[in-house]
């Protein structure tokens, strides 16, 4: 009985990795090979909306003043009718309010919305945000990024085409020579929006809006509904919402902007944890919806339930462990053992590290970053850490789920300038320059320099 | 057992060369920076023209004499820079033919280039640069006009202050831009361009580009803001459509419409839209492929992932946005003086005679005047 569930397991969970494995080789190949689609780079600062800038910040007093003076800085008009910022100060209790008043004193386009009741969270400061705001179309920043001078200008001109609803941009981690961990989400985060993001787009399936370094049209959001305050992954949860009534996401490549890693193994647990609830709740709410969606191709659809999915495949992969231990004890082996040895070792590179070799590798060749790939096999442990997590993340959702309770939102912890203590000059006044902007500035310029 | 053994030893060897690899480049990592991100970058479209005036004027500074160079009319200095560049001055006139020109030019005044000649290097000119038939260049850029002969070859691109006219015939490999104007002729190929003004042969525009298309009035840029649209617009009756927002409705097959149709609402189409004469669209449009009749006028964007084609005598108020290709026909205008616009295609434009665009033209192959 145990060993016929095992194999029912075992080919299940085959079945299923060997879709993703298809998948992610077909993506890279598509990235390495195939002319790339309209990206609407072109019609950057000739497409100018109105468009209103949110910044959800729950006591981001380390990281603040570097996005405000990044957005500063901006080659986007900074008249009334084309560009307001509305930092959210979302329950904060240090001193990321002052921070925003003094800016707002500084700058007229800087509108700061202080939220001191109400539920928390990101959704629901950007529910309050996009109230308040008059842009037509909605750029949302987390507070820990350094948007570049013509970013606004790249993420907006997409919105050209009526047909899109939300743009996402890349983002890159600035923070990589941190720990280890940086440095494998460095090359995480490549394969994942040079490849994957891109070629989604490419292929005319569902590119996701992540959420931050992306804009919405302010009309597909209200006919979709708005920001989901219930959702921990409200970025998914839009996605899905406008993909459903046929409102297209572009991704936008040159669209690049610096954003903080997680540096401890802590941190990324947590943020690990947020995103496998909130995307596994996301389909529960919207599988039904998606293959029933007019809108939407088939491969779309089919894409989206991989999309969906993606985070039940850690537990469907420590179900295939136990599974495959299980077999190999009761002595089911059904292939040579020099077949089972190649399939081993292949899948640990193409599966184990989650298709690491085909996403991550063609990443860093499209990056022109090939060095860094020698750290590729100690993804491993990434992927290990993130497959556990996911898996117990599951189980805590699945087990509130069944009582009817939802987990609550955790919020990133943010490392930069002395992680809180770096940005004021004692009389509570904004220091203008927060020195993550400038060590980025000074890295880059370093880099360019470099190279050049 | 042993076979056990001996794969096990082959795939801890596999395994732990591939690791060491990994601990040494986090031990003693290589490349652990960020990936660059120019975040100081801002786009220039004349930055091409820009630049090499700066790096022209940095060499004039420190070059050293090199001799006069001789046989030439007018006689030249020749300069040496300390980074090995050869550079020729000029006071002005005509440069005769004389085989192959490597020296970087610099010309005070105005610049005549004799037909069949050919420059290897880049040309800088103070005043007005004029070239004969069948000249090869690398790439000029001028603080007066530029006027490109017949038949001519630029390798790469092609800056003024003033206006450019390029004569039939005439090649550019990447961009031509002017804080003027660009007048093609027919049968000329560039990659952008980029102007206040862009047009091509017996165009109406062409001495006096503030003028509004034909003397009409442009129709006001809505984009998609102005008016209400009724619930079910009458041009979507029989249609299998649906409405994303109040103001955009989405047609899931092809859409024919009428001869003077006015479509208030944004409109995508999933399949191919044509639209008959003397329509006019409010708002953005979408489609894979779009055929619009004569005198359309469009106040939005005109985006599409496949082709575009546009009548005769059309107008487009925004941007015009094509996977593959757009061709305009005669008496097209695209954008506004006070509004520029741009006009991208991934592979060709195509323009007929008496064309005007307000602002740039990319394509990922070739801009062909026709």
């Amino acid at each position: 009985m145990i060993v016929e569930a095992a194999r029912i397991v075992a080919v299940v969970v085959l079945v299923v990795m060997a879709a993703y494995t298809a998948r992610h080789l077909l993506f890279a190949l598509h990235r390495l090979f195939s002319r790339g689609r309209m990206d609407y780079t072109d019609l950057a600062g000739f497409h100018l909306p109105s468009v209103s800038v949110l910044i959800p910040m729950h006591n981001e007093e380390a990281v603040a003043p570097d996005i405000i003076e990044a957005l500063a800085e901006a080659d986007y008009p900074h008249d009334p009718q084309h560009l307001e910022v509305i930092p959210i100060n979302d329950h904060s209790t240090d001193g990321t309010g002052a921070i925003l008043d003094e800016y707002a004193r500084r700058y007229p386009w800087i509108k700061p919305l202080h939220r001191k009741k109400g539920k928390r969270g990101k959704a629901a400061a950007l529910r309050a945000g996009t109230e308040a705001a008059r842009g037509e179309i909605l750029i949302a920043f987390d507070a820990d990024y350094l948007p570049g001078r013509s970013l606004l200008k790249f993420l907006v001109a997409p919105f050209a085409d009526p047909e899109v609803g939300a743009v996402m941009g890349r983002v890159v981690p600035h923070n990589v020579g941190a720990s280890l961990l940086t440095r494998l989400l460095d090359l995480e985060r490549a394969g994942g929006y040079q490849v994957d993001q891109q070629a989604r787009y490419n292929l005319g399936l569902i590119a996701q809006y992540g959420g931050t370094a992306g804009g919405v049209r302010r009309a597909a959001l209200e006919t979709a509904g708005g920001w989901n305050t219930h959702s921990l992954a409200e970025d998914t949860d839009l996605t899905l919402r406008l993909a459903i009534r046929g409102w297209k996401i572009a991704y936008v490549n040159r669209a690049e902007c610096y954003e903080e890693v997680p540096e401890t193994w802590e941190g990324r647990r947590r943020q690990v944890e947020r995103w496998a609830i909130g995307h596994t709740d996301c389909l529960h709410r919207y599988l039904g919806p998606l293959l029933r969606s007019p809108c939407l191709t088939a491969k779309a659809k089919l894409d989206g339930v991989f999309l969906l999915g993606v985070y039940l495949t850690a537990p469907l992969i420590l179900l295939g462990w136990i599974a495959t231990v299980i077999l190999f004890f009761a002595g089911q082996t059904y292939l040579p053992v020099w077949v089972a040895f190649f399939l081993a070792s292949t899948s640990c590179n193409a599966v184990g590290n989650f298709a690491s070799f085909f996403e991550i590798g063609s990443s860093v060749l499209l990056d022109g970053a090939e060095r860094r790939i020698r750290l590729l096999p100690l993804n491993v442990a990434n992927f290990l850490f993130s497959t556990t997590t996911v898996a117990v993340a599951l189980i805590k959702y699945y087990a509130g789920r069944a009582r009817g309770r939802s987990l609550p939102w955790n919020k990133t912890e943010r490392h930069r300038n002395g992680n809180g203590n770096g940005w004021t000059n004692g009389n509570g006044e904004a220091n203008g320059n927060g020195r993550g902007l400038s060590v980025v500035k000074a890295r880059a310029a370093a880099q360019n320099s470099g190279s050049s | 057992m042993l076979g056990y053994l001996l794969l096990l030893l082959l795939f801890s060897l596999f395994f732990s060369v591939s690791f060491y690899f990994g601990f040494r480049e986090w031990r003693r990592p290589w490349d652990a920076a960020p990936l660059p991100i120019d975040v100081e970058y801002v786009r220039v479209e004349n930055y091409f023209g820009r630049s090499f005036r700066a790096k022209m004027q940095q060499w004039l500074a420190e070059a050293q004499p090199n001799g006069i160079a001789a046989g030439l009319l007018p006689s030249g200095v020749l300069l040496k820079t300390s980074g090995g560049e050869h550079l020729l001055t000029l006071p002005g006139g005509r440069l005769e033919r004389r085989g192959e020109q490597v020296e970087l030019i610099y010309c005070e005044g105005d610049l005549t280039l004799a037909g069949g000649s050919t420059f290897r290097r880049e040309i800088y000119c103070r005043g007005r640069c004029e070239t004969e038939a069948t000249v090869q260049l690398q790439s000029i850029a001028a603080d007066g006009d530029v006027i490109l002969g017949l038949q001519n070859e630029v390798a790469r691109w092609v800056d003024a202050q003033g206006k450019v006219r390029l004569r039939s015939g005439t090649v550019v490999g990447s961009r031509v831009s002017s804080s003027t104007s660009i007048e093609l002729e027919r049968q000329v190929r560039a990659q952008s361009l980029y102007a206040p003004v862009i047009c091509t042969a017996d165009c109406a525009l062409r001495d006096d580009p503030v003028a509004s298309p034909r003397g009409e009035a442009a129709p006001p840029i809505t984009n998609g803001q102005a008016g209400t649209p009724p619930a079910v617009p009458p041009y979507l009756a029989g249609v299998r459509c649906l409405q994303l927002s109040p103001r955009t409705w989405l047609v899931q097959d092809d859409l024919d419409l009428p001869a003077g149709c006015r479509v208030e609402s944004n409109l995508i189409v999933k399949g191919t839209l044509r639209a008959g004469s003397d329509c006019h669209f409010a708002g953005d449009l979408k489609a894979s492929c779009i055929q619009l009749g004569s005198r359309n006028r469009v106040g939005g964007n005109l985006v599409s992932d496949g082709s575009i084609e546009v009548g005769e005598g059309s107008f487009i108020a925004r941007n015009v946005a094509a996977g593959t290709h757009i061709r305009f026909s005669a008496g097209v205008r695209v954008g506004q003086l006070s509004l520029p616009a741009v006009v991208s295609a991934g592979s060709e434009v195509g323009l007929e005679q008496d064309v005007a665009i307000y602002g740039k033209v990319a394509a990922g192959r070739w801009i062909k005047t026709l």
